[in-house]
């Protein structure tokens, strides 16, 4: 692929993400120190060559924390929103092909589940389960569907009248092979663009899950609980709430930039 | 033939309009050594292929052309009757200031364009009527509401749109392909322009209404004392309708002249060819003549600007032929062939 | 029908007394529904071989009457006998082997985002699994070859998207896809309205030479007096009111 037809926004959100990637798997290499190691007479030391963005409360390098916490962080956000995306792709291209009932069906589901507010639900269901990273993933890749859906089922409401659908159709094969051959692949630009964005906010979400203390539990790092327990000393060690916070943004605007890249990219009309 | 006390309205010079590749990363000829001369109250058609350039020629008049990626040459040279002007315009100027002035004065208010496709050529949310008098009221700003809409609707009268206070109201939705395609008509006509440009204006439009609306068309161009400049692929739709036929292939104009003349005796083999490539009961069971081959590419200097621009599909090619053709003067006919060379 | 069994079989397509309706709306404000018959107490026959040109003015069913064949469309009351059996009683593959459909537009005819080798060896399993034969990929091959060398394209094009293709090639793409199940009728919807004239002429040879391969029947649907006059061996008209004529 030529560079040059590659817009500004993907290019940007790319690199930024490269550079999230490396830090995520050569954490053991990047980290200084060890992110769990307590060092009481080394606590709350602001920003030095020693330890680049401070230490915390308990003396634990916050550079180290966070460069593991990046793992943390990019991993919740994928497979949340990859759990989000398989079902919401499904669900869309089932309700958009067949229609009927089945689309009744799915589409009232949508609605309730669009109708609470996201945050308080996943609250409700993470308070009855014990709170770790894995009941988060599931948690957030189940409540985050609903708009996927709606989506792709518009998606496929336009192209299963196409003319090729309908010569598809004639050549006598099968809805499931219909439906996942032939218009799942046009379908898939809006859902690659979806995944994208929705990562920046499952990031988002779980930080704040962590900042109230239902997402990841310590001492496991997290920018989210790092950030919690920065606000104590907020008036006295500054830094344990910018840089989580800073790396929080960094991460939502480098998949928000590869969102708006690829919508871009891949609208015939922008690109030229 | 050209009667020289006719008033030339249009004249276009030695015209070369290319565009960027992006992607080959050099500029392509699209139009090569274009004249053209349009007389008043005229009508001529540019027929081609797909590929021979006819949109961009029809788009280069209006400066419709995406300006980032194409260059011009040459001169399109506009003589207005209509008052408030001195003489001539040249379109192409290379004066900035004064191109875009004139442009957007000659845009709809002397020359006007329909164009191929009447469903995205019209806003969805607007209803037809208030579109048409935005066009009127652009190029006469003093005109009081209850004016414009008698003129709408005294346009779609004459474009023979039944029930026209109905009309008005309507969303581009609700109505056919040929009443919208009317409508686009009455856009075009709305401030009497002294030329309009149809490009593929029933290619859209399901095949049986073809006729239908290039009569009418025709008829009301007629009427207005307007030129017409038709662009269309298809040489057998247009035979009755138009005056001057010019012959479009790859960027180059191959033959012009009247059309009855062209239609029954065709010199250039380009356009022999394509006349009998067509269809009709007497050639039933047997296998239609084909042009060989494909069109050339643009991108080959050489073949291009070196070659006559028909020689890799020419049945009648000789040695000759390797070399640029120029254009000859035979019975009334103009044709770019060295077959007719003296 | 035993009586006239012998009559019937060499009739590739008969259709008896076909009636189709629908429903516009009507009214000041669209609300009112008012039936429409479209097609009113319609009956032909078909022998294999001949072609068959349906010509009328826009709006009288001439599409309608094809979608009605090929199943996309239902249709209130009559019979459709494709092959000596009614076209209801065939499963969706069987019918995949008798009718095929040939659209107008040939951009959108081809799936964007799939490739052309794709898009054909997809179809051929198909007309294997009809044929109840385990798939072969050296007849495939082969059979592409001939396929391709008879629409004059290289086999480069097996490995292109079809945003890659021209009008022209998209057209002959289009109609190899649907020779890849043999069928035995197949309906040509408005096949070269949208091509240039040279174009147009190339594509009614190959519609000839592709016919004398596979023993098509051909439905072609048309707008142009001189095309049918040129191609086929009998016409049907529509008229506005559903009236119809046949001429030979």
């Amino acid at each position: 692929m030529n560079i040059k037809k590659l817009n500004n926004s993907l290019i940007l959100g790319c690199s930024m993400l490269i550079f999230l990637c490396i830090f995520a798997t050569l954490a053991d290499y990047i980290a200084p120190y060890n992110p769990y190691e307590q060092n009481l007479l080394q606590r709350l030391q602001p920003p030095s060559f020693k330890h680049l963005f401070g230490t915390d409360e308990l003396g634990r390098d916050v550079f180290s924390r966070m460069v593991y916490a990046t793992r943390v962080s990019l991993l919740v956000g994928l497979i949340s929103v990859g759990i989000a995306t398989v079902i919401g792709t499904i669900l869309g291209l089932i309700s958009g092909y067949y229609g009927g009932w089945v689309d009744t069906l799915i589409m009232r589901i949508v609605d309730i589940i669009l109708c609470f507010p996201t945050f308080f639900l996943i609250l409700l269901v993470i308070a009855f389960l014990k709170p770790s990273i894995y009941n988060i993933m599931v948690v957030i890749g189940l409540t985050s569907w609903p708009s996927l859906t709606r989506y792709v089922r518009a998606e496929v409401l336009k192209i299963k009248t196409a003319e090729y659908i309908l010569s598809a159709k004639l050549a006598g094969f099968s809805s499931g092979k219909i439906l996942f051959v032939h218009i799942l692949p046009n379908v898939l630009v809006p859902v690659v663009v979806t995944f994208s964005l929705g990562v920046g906010s499952a990031i988002l979400t779980e930080s704040g899950l962590s900042f109230l203390g239902l997402g990841v539990q310590p001492p496991e790092p997290s920018w989210g609980n790092i950030l919690t327990a920065g606000k104590d000393y907020i008036h006295i060690a500054w830094w344990l709430s910018l840089f989580p916070g800073a790396a929080i943004f960094f991460t939502v605007v480098a998949f928000n930039l590869l969102g708006e890249g690829l919508r871009i990219h891949f609208s015939p009309k922008e690109n030229k | 033939m050209k009667n020289d006390t006719e008033k030339l309205l249009l004249k276009i010079e030695s015209l070369n309009v290319s565009f960027y590749s992006k992607i080959r990363n050099m500029f392509y000829f699209i139009l090569r050594d274009i004249n053209i001369d349009l007389y008043n109250a005229k009508k001529i058609a540019i027929v081609g292929e797909s590929g021979s350039g006819k949109t961009t020629l029809a788009n280069s008049i209006l400066l419709l052309n995406d300006e980032r990626i194409t260059k011009y040459s040459g001169n399109i040279i506009f003589y207005s009757a209509k008052n408030c002007c001195n003489g001539s315009y040249n379109i192409l100027s290379t004066v900035e200031t004064e191109k875009i002035l004139n442009i957007q004065h000659i845009r709809g208010y002397h020359i006007s364009m329909i164009f191929q496709d009447p469903f995205n050529a019209l806003n969805p949310v607007v209803c037809v009527g208030e579109q048409v008098e935005e066009v009127i009221k652009i190029h006469s700003p003093d005109l009081t509401k209850k004016e414009l809409y008698d003129k709408t609707l005294d346009l779609f009268k004459k474009v023979k749109l039944p029930e026209p206070e109905i009309i008005y109201k309507k969303y581009p939705y609700q109505l056919s392909g040929g009443q919208l395609q009317r409508v686009c008509i009455s856009v075009a006509l709305a401030n009497n322009p002294e030329i309009i440009i149809a490009d593929e204006p029933t290619t859209a439009l399901d095949a049986s209404l073809r006729d239908e609306i290039l009569n009418l068309l025709t008829e009301l161009v007629t009427k207005e004392g307007s030129s017409l400049i038709l662009i269309t692929h298809d040489i057998n739709l247009i035979r009755q309708y138009v005056d001057f036929v010019y012959v479009l292939y790859a960027g180059e104009i191959v033959e012009y002249g009247l059309a009855k003349q062209i239609f029954y005796n065709p010199l250039h083999p380009y356009t022999q060819m394509l006349l009998s490539c067509y269809p009709d009961k007497s050639k039933k069971g047997k296998r239609l003549p084909t042009i060989p081959s494909e069109l050339p590419d643009l991108f080959d200097y050489n073949f291009v600007f070196g070659k006559c621009i028909f020689v890799n599909r020419c049945e009648k090619k000789f040695s000759r032929c390797e070399t640029k053709p120029h254009i000859n003067f035979v019975n009334g006919q103009y044709v770019k062939c060295f077959l007719y060379e003296k | 029908m035993k009586n006239n069994f012998q009559n019937v079989s060499e009739k590739v397509l008969v259709v008896s007394s076909l009636t189709k309706t629908y429903f516009v709306k009507s009214g000041v404000f669209q609300v009112g529904l008012q039936r429409k018959t479209i097609i009113r107490n319609l009956s032909f026959e078909l022998s294999a071989g001949t072609n068959l040109g349906i010509l009328g003015p826009s709006g009288v069913g001439k599409s309608t009457l094809a979608k009605i064949i090929c199943r996309i469309e239902d249709f209130d009351s009559g019979e459709v006998i494709v092959d000596n059996r009614d076209i209801k009683e065939y499963s969706r593959k069987e019918f995949a082997s008798k009718v095929q459909l040939l659209f107008q537009n040939p951009y959108s005819m081809l799936n964007p985002k799939l490739t052309i080798g794709f898009l054909l060896k997809e179809r051929f399993k198909q007309y294997f699994y009809l044929q109840n034969k385990p798939y072969d990929e050296n007849i495939f091959r082969d059979s592409i070859e001939e396929l391709l060398k008879l629409s004059k394209l290289s086999t480069e094009i097996l490995k292109m998207y079809p945003y890659q293709l021209s009008g022209g090639q998209r057209q002959r793409v289009a109609t190899i896809t649907v020779l890849c199940l043999y069928p035995k009728i197949l309906i040509l919807d408005e096949p070269l309205s949208a091509l240039d004239i040279s174009l147009q002429a190339q594509m009614l040879n190959f519609f000839y030479e592709i016919k004398e391969k596979f023993n098509l029947t051909y439905i072609f649907i048309t707008h142009d007096r001189d095309l049918a006059e040129y191609f086929c061996d009998k016409i049907l008209y529509l008229h506005e009111d559903g009236e119809y004529e046949i001429f030979e």
